[in-house]
């Protein structure tokens, strides 16, 4: 099955060359289906297979998407990062979009995302799980996100809803200057931080995230928080840098 | 008085260790620390008065009061430095992964014969 130029586009609009950067880690019993969902819209998937012990790399490739294989297992930070330079390499793609492995995120909200990006000629749209009332999750888990965004949207040129959505599209030149250096969790934040510079024409978009069981067995512990705002604050001492 | 010079010095620690890099004056900064270790651990068991002479000047009880101070100090930097060269031994492997990865990822995608679209 190829994966690159020309393929059905079932959705009648001529949907402009996106990308879409999926990290992966041992997910091979959901993959395949969220790749092909993907790739019947005709988006080219880079799916990166961040060490996975299970099959998800064959699943990768039975399900038609470029498959970039880390040698060692990285996190979701160096993952990204990898699937961005492989788009703008393997790829002519106009858009570089990201969307999560585990089913959480619907290919209808990446479709009006991209024409979104079209029509309004934005530089970056960031899905956002707080634009409407769809998404259904846990009391305990709004209060975080909503506390995180707070504090991210302080000293940033963008005020966001959601400082923490998996489901993001670029440009070709915004990806091209995407540098992540924390290869772990913390990286959301910091990619958020990069795509919302005031030289950017920022957009939200609301999503529909659905929480499965599976995607919560799968999602970060909220211990995991701890471990991010350590990488964060250990780099801002060490850089005297927001950045 | 002592308060005066601990706090400091333990922001001190932190914020020089986290700084430190693997700069060539960042390891020297940590070989200079170990080797004073050393040196001021000598001195101060051939010599306890003087460590007991410090521990007055800077209001301390005891001169054992004191080292322990001192070495909390010196172990807060120590940890501070490792873990910071650690997180860049840690980014370098991941850079030298993400090239084994693409690589890879391009020698497949040639023998496939589905030609990497370059821009």
């Amino acid at each position: 099955m190829s994966t690159h130029g020309v393929s059905a586009q079932p959705l009648g609009g001529d949907l402009p060359e996106t990308a879409v950067v999926m990290p992966v880690y041992n997910e091979a019993t959901v993959v395949r289906g969220v790749i092909e969902d993907l790739v019947g819209l005709g988006l080219t998937v880079i799916a990166v297979d961040d060490g996975s012990s299970d099959s998800s790399a064959a699943e990768i490739d039975a399900a038609g998407a470029i498959r970039v294989s880390h040698p060692i297992n990285l996190g979701q930070g160096g993952a990204l990062q990898t699937g961005v330079e492989a788009a703008l390499r393997f790829t002519g793609a106009k858009y570089v979009a990201t969307f999560d492995a585990d089913g959480q995120h619907q290919s209808a909200d990446l479709v009006g995302m991209i024409s979104k990006a079209e029509e309004g000629g934005y530089d970056v749209v960031l899905g956002s799980r707080f634009l409407d009332g769809k998404t259904e999750m846990s009391g305990l888990r709004r209060l975080i996100l909503k506390t995180a965004t707070k504090v991210f949207n302080r000293g940033s040129a963008h005020k966001l809803t959601d400082a923490h959505n998996g489901l993001r599209l670029v440009t070709r030149d915004v990806a091209a200057r995407i540098n992540l250096v924390f290869a772990g969790m913390a990286h959301a934040s910091e990619l958020e931080q990069e795509l919302t510079q005031s030289i950017y024409r920022v957009a939200e978009y609301p999503v529909h995230v659905l929480y499965t069981e599976y995607s919560r067995s799968k999602g970060q512990p909220l211990l995991n928080s701890v471990n991010i705002l350590g990488d964060i604050l250990a780099h801002r001492v060490g850089t005297w840098s927001r950045a | 008085m002592i308060k005066f010079l601990l706090v400091p010095a333990v922001a001190l620690a932190v914020v020089l260790s986290l700084r430190s890099r693997a700069s060539l004056r960042g390891q020297a900064r940590r070989k200079l620390v170990a080797g004073l270790t050393v040196v001021v651990g000598v001195f101060a068991v051939i010599f306890p008065d003087i460590l007991q002479a410090i521990a007055d000047v800077v209001g301390v009880d005891r001169g054992t009061d004191f080292l322990v101070y001192v070495l909390a100090i010196v172990i807060i930097y120590l940890v501070g430095s490792t873990s910071v060269r650690f997180r860049e031994q840690e980014s370098r492997l991941t850079r030298l992964s993400r090239q084994v990865a693409l690589a890879e990822a391009e020698a497949r995608l040639v023998a496939q014969g589905r030609q990497p679209g370059r821009p």
